[in-house]
């Protein structure tokens, strides 16, 4: 039932408020305070505890009655020195740890009040151990003891506060409750300038304290089991489970409570524990115990017995034991309910099991810790590290002691290097927030101060790259046994085939696979793949546009890696260094992709990529990785000679439109915009030569240049909006890919221009940069202009008047789509073109509406823009040559 | 004709911070004037120096006078705020 903190009158509720306003004045005073202020205070702090150890010890026995004067001093101690030996030189002030490499600092903050609950089974060492945390950590903290520990506690906190404040501390920076009630602990906990309970004691404390509603700290009940394996020390084990489980009367919540003992040993195990002063109980014997030290009612151990030394409790319940017998040892023969003996038991009550196997040992294991004890501690003895490990892996404890004790080993720095605490976070299966042995981290706001970073680019191209008229002659320096030249009917017909088998060498068996005109699909991978396979190919030669060097790259893919699954390989992703699907690198034949491009746009040859398409799903998908990159690009103009003009036109666009998205992409670095500039400049110097003069070499031959470096751009820096729209647009409407690319080109770029609805997160990038690097294409291609606005139209007008010298239509209307169709079309189109990765490196981020309105615009057409003034245009005209 | 007040600058003795304030309240209680607490040289607060500020805060608003505190450092401001003092203060730099 919820304790009402309503009831409390008057008086007590300005009695407490008073409490928490000093708090709260301490705590903020705290925060003026310096690593060095903190340390100052702390150690005369721990000296003043150490010196009264044993006094306070004393106290808590008088009070509690409970537990051993000799240990609790040892807990004072320890709760003092380890934990002043942990903290001493942890900074838990201003910046506490710094990652340089990663740019990130963290820097510490008080939590300012902290209420905290102690139990009656520390009392002393819990508020010693809490008060160093706290000044450590520059928090105020209001104690809270258990009712029946009130006194010792108190004086515990006097003996703190006293040394604090007089080394520094602020006034008010501990208090501790007197004559408390639940009522009070309930108005504290909801208290709004509290800001952690940190709640060690009973479950229904740490219950009151997560139900209020706050952070809080909370500890779980134990049920540690132990599970003592034949190859063991045995000397050992017996004597570190005795020094535990009897230290100050079993009352660490850590300490051993069912000793799960293989069969072969458990005789030889019993012999010892009573050699050394154990009484190892018979059955009758248990069973009393079991009737009598357990609750039957509620299945939990009797308050009476908690603390108790074993033969007090003995006498208690009638059973003759040796005098200063240490433990009392029952065997038990399961887990739950009938066999009470299996729970906690706080006091030298320890139950035994024999198990015939490493299984039953460990799902017993397994069922002590469920009864009550799930997220604590649990122990295991053990010489054969598979048994630690797999121990380890199947309980759920906090801390998991290996061959040492329980209780003193869950303390930490004794028997270990865990962390000295006096509070053990059971994790969620003990209700808690943590795992940890709670320190002064858990006392800490830990802010990061995470400063901008740049990503690692990359700039990756394939390492030969030959280039110019009669390039094709390289293919002489490859040898090979057995050549596949990939390549589709109109390079045949022309006699392309014929040349590039002139120059492979004498030697190399030479087969050609003719593979359809068309973009690629699994059947026609498959194919080439088989050929491949008869073959035995170690060279494959891929002869044409960038639909034949896509279907090489994907053979090669198949061919080397036949266990690549395509589909799988073209899902999605935002960056390719984080992917999630990686490709093969288990290669079970190899062969060399030589890739002789014959038109001058996608730049195939030397991408990364493989546009196939997916007929089973009617749509088109883009595989992406260097490892697809072809190992050699020959770059000879004598083979795109023979490309008709259509086919330059929506090449050169394509290729122009590579240049100018990598120009502006959001992964764009100085490697890309060297490519992608002399790219821009190329194409508008070249492309109406190439159109009006197909058999112009030199404009043929830099206009193929053109497409590789504006490949090269796109490889590294990708490509943006544009390719999105004319992806979507160009399947739905069959229109060719480079003309798709076209109708969108102005559109695009006057879009890109303006003030993003939504920028682009783009780290590697100082505020937005697309109009001003428009603007420099402007000035590279000498356009004029004064200011970036003026720089950016001109780039429009005279991107307008190439779609124009080229003859590409004006408007998706002149193309003879009618109004109607285009408008049922929208709704997909939109929704394909963001569907797109392409636009992910767009320096502007469209809107779905945005992408409608580009699509519209691009239906009106072009001729929008502010068309450059006479003098302008005629620079561009004459410029241009024409 | 307006009037104005000229509020009475007191500087705030940095090693005797709850003394200075002290004296201000005193002042208070015996005026009507608006007045203006320097705090350049006040490195760190105390809880007692709170307590007075607190009963400063309290003593300007019953009389109905603006109280300023002028070149207040980030950590000294930061624990009014902790202690909930700023918004009964005005702040000059
Ligand atoms: N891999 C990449 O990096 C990349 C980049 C962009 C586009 N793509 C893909 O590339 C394909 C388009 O490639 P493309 O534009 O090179 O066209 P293409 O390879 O599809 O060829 C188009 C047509 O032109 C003919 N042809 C090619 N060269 C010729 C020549 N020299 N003389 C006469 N006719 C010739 C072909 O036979 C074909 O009929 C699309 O599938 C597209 O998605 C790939
Ligand atoms: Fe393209």
């Amino acid at each position: 039932m919820p304790v009402n903190a309503a009831n409390l009158s008057e008086e007590r509720v300005a009695y407490l408020e008073g409490l928490v306003s000093q708090a709260r004045a301490a705590a903020a005073v705290f925060t003026q305070y310096t690593q060095e202020d903190v340390d100052h205070i702390v150690k005369p702090m721990v000296l003043a505890g150490l010196e009264q150890a044993q006094y306070l010890a004393r106290l808590a026995i008088e009070e509690t009655k409970l537990g051993v004067v000799e240990d609790k001093a040892i807990k004072n101690m320890v709760a003092t020195e380890f934990v002043y030996d942990y903290v001493k030189d942890k900074r838990t002030v201003g910046v506490i740890r710094e990652f340089p490499e990663r740019g990130v600092v963290e820097v510490a903050d008080p939590i300012g009040v902290i209420f905290s609950l102690t139990p009656i089974t520390n009392p002393t060492s819990t508020v010693l151990f809490k008060c160093i945390m706290a000044i450590k950590t520059r928090n105020a903290v209001i104690f809270s003891p258990h009712p029946s520990a009130g006194r010792c506690c108190f004086e515990a906190v006097r003996i703190m506060y006293e040394a604090a404040v007089k080394h520094g501390a602020p006034e008010g920076v501990f208090t501790c409750l007197q004559g408390h009630t639940l009522e009070d602990n309930a108005y504290l906990m909801h208290h709004k300038d509290v800001g952690l309970i940190d709640a060690t004691g009973g479950p229904g404390a740490v219950k009151a304290a997560y139900s209020s509603g706050k952070p809080a700290l909370g500890v779980g009940p134990g049920n540690t089991p132990v599970y003592l394996e034949k190859t063991a020390d045995l000397n050992m084990a017996v004597v570190d489970i005795i020094t535990s489980k009897t230290f100050d009367n079993g009352t660490i919540c850590a300490s051993e409570q069912t000793v799960v003992i293989d069969d072969g040993i458990y005789d030889r195990v019993l012999t010892k524990f009573a050699e050394l002063g154990c009484h190892i109980c018979n059955e009758d014997e248990a069973a009393l115990l079991g009737r009598t030290v357990i609750d039957p009612k509620t299945g939990f151990m009797q308050p009476m017995a908690v603390g108790q030394k074993a033969t007090d409790i003995a006498r208690m319940i009638g059973l003759s034991v040796k005098p200063n017998t240490k433990l009392l040892i029952a065997p038990i023969h399961g887990v739950g309910r009938e066999h009470p003996l299996s729970v906690e038991k706080l006091f030298p009550v320890l139950a035994v099991y024999r198990a015939q196997s490493v299984d039953e040992a460990m799902k017993v294991c397994i069922d002590v810790n469920h009864a009550g004890g799930l997220g604590h501690t649990a122990v295991v003895f053990s010489r054969n590290e598979a048994i630690i490990q797999k121990f380890g892996e199947v309980i759920n404890a906090g801390r998991i002691i290996v061959n040492s004790p329980g209780s003193i080993g869950a303390l930490g720095g004794v028997y270990n290097d865990m962390v000295p605490t006096f509070s053990f976070g059971c994790g969620t299966g003990g209700g808690n927030s943590t795992t940890d042995n709670v320190n002064v981290y858990n006392y800490l706001n830990i802010k990061r101060v995470a400063r901008r970073t740049q990503a690692h680019m990359w700039f990756r191209i394939p390492n030969q790259i030959y280039f110019n008229i009669n390039a094709v002659e390289n293919l002489r320096h490859f040898p090979s046994r057995s050549t596949i030249i990939i390549t589709n009917p109109a390079m045949e017909q022309i006699g392309h085939v014929d040349i590039v088998r002139r120059y492979v060498p004498a030697e190399t068996l030479v087969h050609v696979s003719v593979i359809p005109d068309a973009e690629p699909d699994i059947t026609i991978v498959m194919q080439g793949v088989e050929a491949l396979n008869f073959y035995k190919a170690d060279q494959i030669i891929a002869l044409g546009g960038g639909s034949v060097i896509d279907a090489a790259k994907l053979m090669k893919l198949k061919y080397e890696s036949p266990e690549a699954d395509l589909q799988e390989l073209a899902a999605p992703f935002l960056d390719l260094r984080k992917r999630v699907v990686q490709y093969p690198t288990n290669k079970t034949s190899n062969a060399r992709l030589v890739a002789i491009s014959t038109t001058s746009g996608t730049g195939s040859e030397v991408t990364p990529f493989a546009v196939m398409t997916d007929k089973q799903h009617g749509r088109k998908v883009t595989l992406a990785d260097y490892s697809l990159s072809p190992d050699v690009a020959i770059v000879d103009p004598q083979f795109v000679m023979s490309m008709p003009k259509g086919l330059t036109a929506d090449t050169g666009i394509d290729c122009l439109t590579h240049a100018l998205e990598a120009g502006v992409s959001i992964f764009g670095s100085p490697y890309t915009d060297s490519n992608a500039m002399q790219a821009i400049r190329l194409v508008f110097r070249y492309l109406p030569i190439s159109y009006e003069h197909p058999e112009n070499e030199e404009a043929r031959g830099m206009m193929h240049n053109a497409a590789c470096i504006a490949a090269i751009a796109f490889s590294n820096a990708s490509v943006g909006v544009n390719h999105a729209l004319a992806h979507a647009f160009g399947a739905r409407f069959g229109v060719a890919h480079g003309r798709a690319n076209a109708l969108m080109l102005p559109h695009v770029i006057a879009f890109n221009a303006a003030v993003p609805t939504k920028f682009m997160p783009s780290p590697n990038q100082r505020g937005y940069i697309a109009h001003k690097k428009y603007a420099m294409m402007a000035d590279l291609l000498g356009l004029g202009g004064k200011t970036v606005e003026e720089k950016v139209q001109n780039l429009i007008a005279a991107t307008e008047h190439l779609l124009d010298q080229l003859a590409v239509p004006r408007s998706i209307a002149e193309m003879g789509i009618s109004r109607e169709d285009f408008e049922r079309a929208i709704p997909d189109l939109v929704k394909t073109a963001f569907d797109d990765p392409s636009w992910r490196s767009n320096p502007r981020m469209p809107l779905l509406s945005e992408l409608t309105e580009l699509f519209w615009s691009a239906y009106r057409g072009r001729g929008a823009a502010k068309t450059a003034d006479a003098a302008q245009k005629k620079t561009v005209d004459e410029w241009l040559c024409v | 004709m307006t009037m104005t007040t000229v509020p009475a600058y007191l500087e705030i003795d940095a090693d005797q911070v709850s003394e200075s304030l002290q004296r201000v309240c005193e002042k208070l209680t015996a005026s009507h004037d608006d007045v203006c607490l320097d705090f350049a040289n006040v490195r760190r607060i105390g809880p007692d120096s709170l307590k007075v500020m607190e009963k400063l805060a309290g003593l300007a608003e019953e009389k109905a006078v603006k109280a300023s505190l002028r070149g207040v450092n980030v950590n000294v401001y930061r624990v009014l705020k902790l202690a909930r003092l700023t918004s009964r203060f005005s702040f000059l730099s």
